[in-house]
């Protein structure tokens, strides 16, 4: 069962929050409901290898992103780093624990205190997990890593305020500083859709080295098909909490086998204007989890659903190699 | 079919206390009727503030300069009475946020009313709920939503709700500003679809603001790229995106990744837009560009034809017109 290159295992995690009826008392035995923002999610990720997390908004990847960075608890399930559970880890070591797992978020202007100059904000990390000798020595090495950053030069880009940087600029810093502590998990929600297209390539391919270089796991959170197929090894397709499909990144985009994944795909829009594309449109838009089920959590706005598909939720089937797919109308 | 919009020369600046701020510059193009016009470019780059002064509705302090014909009129001379008379008649636009761009004390019933009566002061309440109905259908909203608040709506139906009430007069031009932008990819997927199904039956001719390359390249029959406020590359979408004849416009491309097809490593254009407030003597793309010469930094190049309905802004362009 264990597996050597298993780095992060993500075993059934599930976050339900409260759902507000309005009522302040609850009669007793009363069934409270729940929006079950990730409902059961378990997956494996190596060492060096990137995974992207695809799906419309609501569908609950970036409070998987939240809870695997320990932002929030999950209300059942466990994460494991190297095969320890991240609950044991942070209790006993939490300082150890935020080193080794760092988070990047989407807008760029809200990590970063406006009121320090990137130099205060570059050093406090350094300091707190005790990283170089010396201010001098910080200094020093915050120098490197904003010029190996692309961003020169470097002592005036140390002496600026936020502010005065672009969003670009920052979201570079704000990899960089994640990168400072050599962390060996890393969660990046939604990165570069703040960005302008032509800085873009530089955050995503500055992930791509960091995952080579730095043999850390990537989870890749976005809503951008194509950016996510470029930049991944594996892709998972998330509906309603709920991982639909799961496979190389290859794989999941040119042969999909979800109906969700498939009319995802068909509608995002690509840039060769002669590609063929497969006209399938889903109508509505994705309800919001409270209690859903019992069927398939797609079946009312799928276009292949049968009444199979409201009774029970299907089962898991495993085609070729890792790929899997959620759906009972899968042959095979 | 003749030209519907002919642009000559424009030239928008923003002026406050300190400086001048020259967003679009010497920008001349031209769409037909039935054309879809996709303008692409960074932040920045004044597709916005373009066509903000095509429906002058830029701040007061700024100066406009050219020439913008419309249906024989040039929109950025004529009086401001006979501009209302255009807007929402003829010229409509949908914002980036629909959320925004609807009150949210009122129902919707209310404000479609309100712009309807602005045109049609005499308009009876049944004739205009007619008329929305109508619209709500082509734009797929069930008939329900003309009595919703916004709050009461996910941004998709917004968005939908404020191109049905764009459509509302029978406009022959509309001018999309980024209004898909905000939207998940399936409902914006949707919306694309529901926009290229809806000019199948409306004669509408459509402006494209986005800097999104994909979805020029899904909705567009023209696109128009710009940088720092100047048109760099104009010409038929099918050719400008298979072969790219300006750097800038190249570049653009090399920074999005393909669907489905071959996925070369993603190339970033290198250093920042120039400064506006101040006169850039050559090429505005020049300290950019891998492809800069002498000239290029000292001389402006030209708009030159590089295909039959293309133009670009290169000196690669001069002298080679049958391209690279």
């Amino acid at each position: 069962m264990e597996n050597k290159t298993e780095f992060i295992k993500i075993q059934d995690i599930q976050k339900f929050y409260p759902y507000k009826d309005g009522k302040i008392f609850h009669k007793r035995g009363e069934e409270r409901k729940f929006v079950k923002a990730v409902d059961g999610v378990s997956l494996t990720i190596e060492r060096g290898e990137i995974l992207g997390v695809i799906g419309e908004s609501g569908c609950g990847k970036s409070t998987l992103g939240r809870i695997l960075v320990r932002l929030e608890a999950p209300t059942s399930g466990d994460v494991f780093l190297d095969g320890v559970s991240t609950e044991r880890i942070l209790r006993q070591d939490p300082k150890q624990f935020r080193r080794n797992v760092q988070i990047i978020f989407q807008n760029p202007f809200d990590t970063f205190t406006p009121r320090d100059t990137i130099q205060k904000i570059l050093l406090r990390p350094l300091k707190h997990h005790n990283i170089g000798r010396d201010t001098a020595e910080r200094v020093e090495m915050c120098k490197t890593a904003l010029e190996a950053g692309g961003l020169r030069p470097a002592e005036d880009i140390l002496s600026r305020y936020p502010h005065e940087l672009s969003g670009g600029q920052l979201q570079r810093i704000s990899i960089i500083r994640s990168m400072f502590l050599k962390p060996g998990f890393i969660i990046a929600d939604e990165p570069v859709s703040m960005l302008d297209v032509s800085v873009r390539a530089e955050i995503i391919n500055m992930l791509i080295d960091l995952a080579r270089n730095q043999n850390a796991a990537v989870v890749f959170i976005s809503h951008d098909i194509a950016l996510t197929r470029y930049i991944s090894d594996r892709i998972a397709v998330m509906y309603l909490g709920r991982i639909v499909e799961y496979g190389t990144a290859d794989e999941v985009i040119q042969n999909p086998q979800h109906p969700y994944t498939r009319a995802l795909i068909s509608n995002c829009a690509s840039i060769d204007p002669f590609e063929e594309r497969e006209e399938l449109s889903i109508g509505g838009e994705p309800p919001t989890p409270v209690n859903p089920g019992p069927g398939c959590y797609f079946a009312p706005r799928c276009y292949m659903a049968t009444e199979a598909c409201f009774k029970s939720y299907p089962q898991r089937r495993d085609l070729s190699g890792c790929h899997y797919a959620v759906c009972s109308r899968i042959e095979k | 079919m003749g030209a519907i919009l002919t642009v000559k020369d424009l030239n928008v600046t923003y002026i406050n206390k300190t400086r001048r701020v020259m967003a679009v510059r010497r920008a001349s193009f031209s769409i037909d009727k039935g054309d879809s016009l996709g303008i692409v470019g960074e932040s920045g780059s004044g597709k916005s503030t373009l066509a903000m002064a095509l429906l002058r509705l830029h701040p007061k302090s700024t100066e406009i300069t050219g020439e913008a014909l419309f249906d024989g009129k040039d929109l950025l001379s004529i009086s401001e009475a006979e501009m209302n008379e255009l807007r929402w008649m003829k010229l409509a636009v949908v914002f980036q946020k629909a959320m925004n761009a609807l009150s949210p004390v009122h129902r919707i019933s209310t404000q479609i009313e309100d712009i309807y009566r602005v045109h049609c002061p005499s308009a009876s309440g049944e004739e205009i709920q007619e008329r929305a109905m109508e619209l709500l259908k082509l734009v797929n909203l069930p008939p329900r939503v003309y009595r919703l608040y916004p709050h009461e709506m996910s941004g998709g139906m917004l968005q939908r709700v404020a191109i049905a009430i764009s459509l509302l007069h029978h406009p022959q031009l509309l001018i999309f500003d980024e209004a898909t932008t905000a939207l998940d990819v399936v409902t914006q997927g949707q919306i694309l679809r529901e926009i290229l199904e809806m000019e199948k039956t409306l004669e509408t001719t459509r402006i494209m603001i986005t800097h999104d390359m994909s979805v020029v390249a899904t909705t567009c029959n023209k696109v128009a790229v710009m940088y720092a406020g100047e048109l760099m590359e104009f010409g038929m979408v099918k050719d400008v995106l298979t072969r790219p004849r300006h750097p800038y416009t190249q570049g653009l491309q090399d920074s999005f990744p393909s669907l489905k097809g071959e996925n070369p490593k993603l190339l970033s254009i290198p250093g920042f837009l120039p400064d506006l407030s101040k006169d850039i003597p050559g090429c505005v793309f020049a300290p950019r560009c891998a492809h800069a010469t002498e000239r290029c930094r000292r001389e402006k190049p030209p708009m030159t034809k590089t295909s039959e309905a293309g133009q670009a802004a290169c000196w690669l362009c001069v002298g080679d017109e049958n391209g690279k």
